[in-house]
């Protein structure tokens, strides 16, 4: 538990720094960065910058050559398995936020995706649900908490080792991580929980070896496109939960301006 | 009897060719190029290559893409910036797709309809690439002369053309809005990039 005690420490402290930031007055040339930071609602940017670095050094010297040693040591469909195992371990938190959503129908077929690959799937070891296609609904506690109101995402947030995020699903992070069934069931082994949730992280940093290179080596301001991308793609698995007239069009009715001598 | 049943087969053969949609027969042909001549068919990077640039230069609107992606800046940009932008641009988004389809594991697209965009002259296609889960992605195209070029990609709600004027923006902001030094930037990529190995 305690590195959840600390992930909402960390919240609450980065909070509150955004809405520190947010409300101080400086110099002229502070006010036109902050109106930079405004337009991206990236208040915490020098701070978010730091954390980014971070994660990049923490990247390039453990996680991505421990996810590139797993690949060339493990075959892929033990990989695909070990995948399995870790998506399974979601369910319940997708069972529950499908029932806070009131999304009676797909907790019920999360249920039955459960079911079917811990037992044809030999405890989750293999998806026999989707050879079934059987639907995978995967509702998170930040869409919840859209859901239930908090429309808004707020200011942008680079948490250390988890990465992009915002307020509201920084928090919903943490809550989903509480219903993880290892979690609970290993709650005395606090190194075990660490361990398994280092290697969750391996496995999906395997998963994204070439596309995150493919980003880096073609991005001019590699956390500018990491922030905007993570956004839109955010915002659209927010949408989803979302009544027509609470969705956010703005990305997609932007004005795509076209040169008059062109027309 | 046989003039009335002759009509309705005829008229059954045609709705097809009736229903079928340009937009969609433009990507349809578009992504099979893409897959069968330019990812299957070529052996090396370089080919590869060669042919997305072909490609991208035919059937992408990119002055008005790079318009678009440079946003307050290309009013101040000068002519000869504008056109080195635009072939810098053009390179980095080259390689960076051919990288990205040398990823390519036999997924197939289906495109399953069109919408109308809040500007003229521009049709969005929604299609789905296989996969678990399926990906979804929009195309916004603009017709013209009765013909179509791609203005933007939509991948699972990112937008292509405002996911690289959001980074551009950035970098322009670092930069005292020079978009020399972007240009420069951008082929300096050029130069270092490097293909991703094969799995």
């Amino acid at each position: 538990m305690l590195k959840k005690t600390m992930f909402l420490w960390g919240t609450i402290f980065m909070m509150g720094m955004c809405i520190f930031l947010s409300g101080c007055s400086c110099t002229k040339e502070m006010s036109e960065k902050q109106d930079i930071a405004s337009v991206e609602n990236d208040p915490l940017e020098p701070l978010n910058r730091g954390v980014f670095a971070f994660n990049q050094a923490a990247d390039k010297a453990v996680l991505k050559p421990v996810a590139k040693g797993y690949r060339w040591l493990v075959p892929e469909f033990i990989r695909k398995s070990v995948i399995n195992v870790f998506t399974t371990l979601k369910q319940p938190a997708y069972f529950l936020n499908a029932l806070l959503q009131g999304q009676i129908k797909d907790a019920g077929y999360v249920l039955e995706r459960t079911g079917v690959n811990l037992t044809f799937g030999c405890l989750g070891l293999f998806d026999v649900a989707t050879e079934l296609d059987i639907p995978e609904p995967d509702y998170d506690f930040g869409q919840t908490l859209a859901k239930w109101g908090w429309h808004d995402e707020g200011p942008f947030l680079m948490l250390p080792l988890i990465g992009p995020s915002n307020p509201r699903d920084a928090i919903g992070y943490g809550a989903d991580a509480l219903t993880n069934p290892l979690d609970w069931r290993l709650r005395h082994e606090p190194i075990l929980v660490y361990s398994i949730t280092a290697a969750e992280g391996f496995v999906k940093r395997e998963r994204a070896l070439e596309l995150l290179d493919n980003l880096e080596k073609s991005s001019t301001d590699y956390y500018a496109a990491m922030r905007t991308m993570y956004r839109q793609n955010r915002q659209k698995k927010i949408d989803k939960v979302l009544p027509n007239e609470a969705q956010s069009v703005k990305e997609y009715e932007f004005d795509f301006e076209i040169d008059e001598e062109d027309e | 009897m046989k003039k009335i049943i002759l009509t309705l087969v005829c008229l059954l053969w045609a709705i097809p060719a009736l229903c079928a949609d340009p937009a969609i027969d433009f990507m349809d042909k578009l992504a099979k190029e893409i897959i069968e001549e330019g990812v299957l068919a070529t052996k090396t990077n370089e080919e590869r290559e060669a042919f997305f640039y072909e490609k991208f230069t035919t059937n992408l609107d990119l002055k008005n893409i790079a318009k678009q992606v440079l946003g307050v800046y290309w009013k101040k940009a000068s002519e000869q910036e504008k056109q080195d932008f635009i072939e810098a641009f053009t390179q980095l988004t080259t390689k960076t797709w051919t990288d990205r389809f040398g990823m390519y594991q036999g997924q197939n697209i289906i495109f399953q309809g069109t919408r109308n965009a809040s500007q003229k002259n521009q049709i969005l296609v929604d299609s789905k690439i296989d996969g678990n889960p399926p990906v979804e992605v929009t195309w916004r195209l603009r017709q013209k002369d009765g013909s179509y070029k791609v203005l933007d990609i939509v991948i699972e709600g990112v937008t292509m053309v405002i996911s690289y004027q959001k980074e551009y923006t950035a970098f322009l902001q670092q930069h005292q809005g020079s978009v020399q030094d972007l240009i420069d930037e951008l082929n300096g990529k050029i130069n270092a990039f490097k293909y991703s190995e094969k799995k």
